[in-house]
């Protein structure tokens, strides 16, 4: 997948903030990463006012009442049907609209956006399909920087706000994979407060031990992450003291949740989120997800027909609203399925499937993260692939459409190592059936650890 | 009570236009037909008057050839005997400004030889002038004219034009942005 290239001035990064010292310092600190990549927020006066208003409602934490139906919906699906080329067409009652899948976004993004979206706002996100086929999916600088509020909105829930201003750095999103976009920034919404994306792979540094000096020197207030990387962050031992670490892109297990909390001194949250609408729900305890939206309508579809499963009863998780005007979304199909209960005012996702970690092992016993192949196989005419490994290490991938075998063998070798034992098979693009893009692996995360 | 005619026996009327009233109307010194003259005359029948001045003032020179023909084959229409026996008082400038409109969307000769276009004229009118067609409630009349309404048509044709040329916008800058950064991530999906 071709890289994106950094283009902007950071005047143009950070049209509000006017000293930019604290960036140059995270830049050029003698232990920094060689950061590939640059990125600002782009918040100007107006976007800003409107991330502002959205975390005042974001900190109120409204929800819907049971059985009933949000405020905003009959202006949010008016606005829609007037504005939205692709909801134009649908039927004035909410029951009455069809679900919506990824596919039919994928092929047609652009029929989800707002007429009252100015191009020149749009920002650009691939999702490398770690649970579905990739996409480009759409945003603009309010929607990204909301993200903040939502996470604000949880953590304030156990009486822990973020400090934010020129100095600290407030959020680090942590990777380990083999290559990533990584950068330092600024978030305006925190006034100014440092923004890290570092991968810690060792190539990426300058010096290996420079991954904990430079964690620990900036201390940063949130640390965002997956399960493994936060796994081989432990590991590492870094003394540092994070407020809360926050995991997302798959299910957090239990005893890796007590094992973190237990080391950093901190509530570890899973967040239950999607490239397409960002946080959905967050898990303190194993299993439940309390909605932290109450602007992203949750219901549980029936998987073939669209019905409301009666409540408590297992279903297709499928979202409405948002605040992302490029891609405002009705009844869009998660692709998971749970079963939704209210708990007290707030509804809460029970038995949540669909965000299993899968674990593979590399040749040399390595851990190998499944964005790494995704991203890989995005080069590929492929509609879709699965990738399996046995005990025994043995990886055996299928893959439906038109790609070499001997291009596949090459990349997989490149990711698992050359001592690996793969079996590749191409498929008619026709035959791939279920899910476009699955992994599954005999290992466990207890695997890795040895 | 006044009987109206069914559409189908309006567009019939409409198909047996006689070839004189497609004659070239008169315009800037050149053409057949006095537009305006046979206006005042149909008015004159109309009212029963056949000495009474003229009441419209068409302006030939200002108007383009297809309205002016338009307005013609309208004349003819007003020859059938329904129309002797309402008032006339639609028979205005809403009704002229209307012909203006559509005109240049459409050949003249098709108004009287194409089924659909004689049935859009035949619609038009009888909604002018205040009546709906025999067999035909208010709002079946209405959506059927909305079938064949040449106006219509267009602005859906100039609305699909600029949702094409909106998507294409869109997907220029989509691969535009793709190519380069957007802002920051805060968090793994």
């Amino acid at each position: 997948m071709m890289k994106p290239v950094a283009v902007l001035s950071d005047n143009e990064r950070f049209p509000l903030l006017e000293d930019l010292g604290f960036l140059k310092e995270l830049r050029q600190d003698s232990s920094a990463p060689i950061f590939n990549f640059g990125s600002g927020d782009r918040l100007t006066s107006e976007k800003l006012e409107q991330v502002n208003a959205y975390a005042g409602r974001a900190r109120a934490q409204q929800f819907w009442q049971k059985d009933s139906l949000p405020d905003w919906m009959p202006e949010f699906l008016c606005w829609c049907r007037a504005t939205v080329p692709a909801y134009r067409s649908y039927q004035p009652e909410f029951l009455q609209m069809p679900s919506l899948r990824r596919e039919q976004i994928a092929g047609r993004p652009w029929k989800y956006v707002s007429d009252e979206c100015d191009p020149d706002d749009m920002l650009v996100y691939n999702t490398s399909g770690s649970t579905g086929a990739p996409m480009d999916v759409m945003f603009d600088a309010v929607s990204q920087a909301c993200w903040i509020a939502q996470l604000e909105a949880i953590l304030a829930a156990d009486g822990i706000s973020l400090e934010g201003g020129a100095g600290r750095v407030s959020i680090c999103l942590v990777c380990n994979q083999e290559s990533t976009l990584t950068y330092a920034s600024l978030s305006t919404y925190l006034r100014g407060a440092g923004i890290l994306k570092i991968n810690l792979n060792p190539a990426d540094w300058r010096k290996p031990e420079d991954r904990i000096d430079y964690l620990q020197k900036y201390d940063p207030e949130i640390l965002t992450g997956d399960p493994f990387t936060f796994l081989t962050l432990a590991e590492m031992k870094p003394q540092i003291k994070p407020k809360a670490l926050v995991s997302s892109a798959m299910t957090l297990q239990e005893g890796l949740r007590r094992r973190l909390e237990k080391q950093f001194g901190c509530p570890v949250y899973d967040i239950y989120s999607l490239t397409e609408c960002r946080m959905i729900g967050v898990a303190r305890q194993a299993g439940v997800y309390r909605l932290i939206r109450p602007d992203l309508y949750v219901e549980i579809l029936h998987a073939d027909k669209d019905e409301p499963m009666p409540i408590g009863e297992r279903g297709e998780i499928t979202v409405t609203g948002g605040i992302n005007p490029f891609l405002p979304l009705i009844r869009y199909r998660t692709g998971d399925y749970g079963y939704l209960r209210h708990d007290g005012d707030v509804p809460c996702l029970y038995d949540l499937a669909g965000r299993a970690p899968v674990v593979f092992i590399g040749g040399d016993g390595s851990f190998v993260n499944n964005v790494d192949i995704s991203r890989a196989m995005c080069e590929f005419m492929l509609a879709g692939f699965k990738l399996h490994q046995g005990r025994d290490r043995k990886v055996e991938f299928v893959g439906w459409g038109s790609a070499a075998e001997e291009d596949i063998r090459n990349v997989l070798t490149q990711i698992f190592g050359s001592s690996s034992q793969l079996e590749v098979t191409i498929e008619a693009a026709a035959s791939g059936e279920g899910k476009k893009v699955s992994y599954s692996s005999e290992f466990t995360e207890a695997d890795i650890k040895k | 009570m006044t009987e109206v005619p069914t559409i189908s026996e309006l567009i019939h009327h409409i198909k047996r236009c006689p070839a004189e009233f497609l004659a070239a109307p008169i315009r800037r010194g050149k053409g057949e037909v006095n537009s305006e003259a046979l206006v005042n005359d149909v008015l004159r029948r109309l009212l029963q008057q056949s000495t009474a001045p003229g009441k419209a003032m068409l302006t030939a020179d200002r108007r383009s050839a297809a309205e002016l023909l338009l307005i013609q084959i309208c004349c003819w229409i007003l020859t059938h005997p329904f129309f002797a026996k309402i008032d006339n008082g639609w028979f205005n400038e809403v009704f002229w400004s209307q012909l203006a409109t559509v005109a240049p969307h459409v050949k003249s000769e098709l108004w009287i030889t194409d089924e659909q276009r004689a049935e859009e004229l035949a619609r038009m009118i009888l909604k002018c002038s205040g009546y709906v067609p025999a067999g035909e409630t208010p709002d079946e009349a209405l959506d059927r004219f909305d079938a064949v309404n040449t106006v219509k048509r267009i602005k859906v044709i100039e609305e699909t034009a600029a949702a094409e040329e909106r998507a294409k916008l869109l997907r220029r800058q989509m691969a535009e942005q793709r190519a380069r950064e957007a802002a920051n991530v805060y968090g793994r999906e």
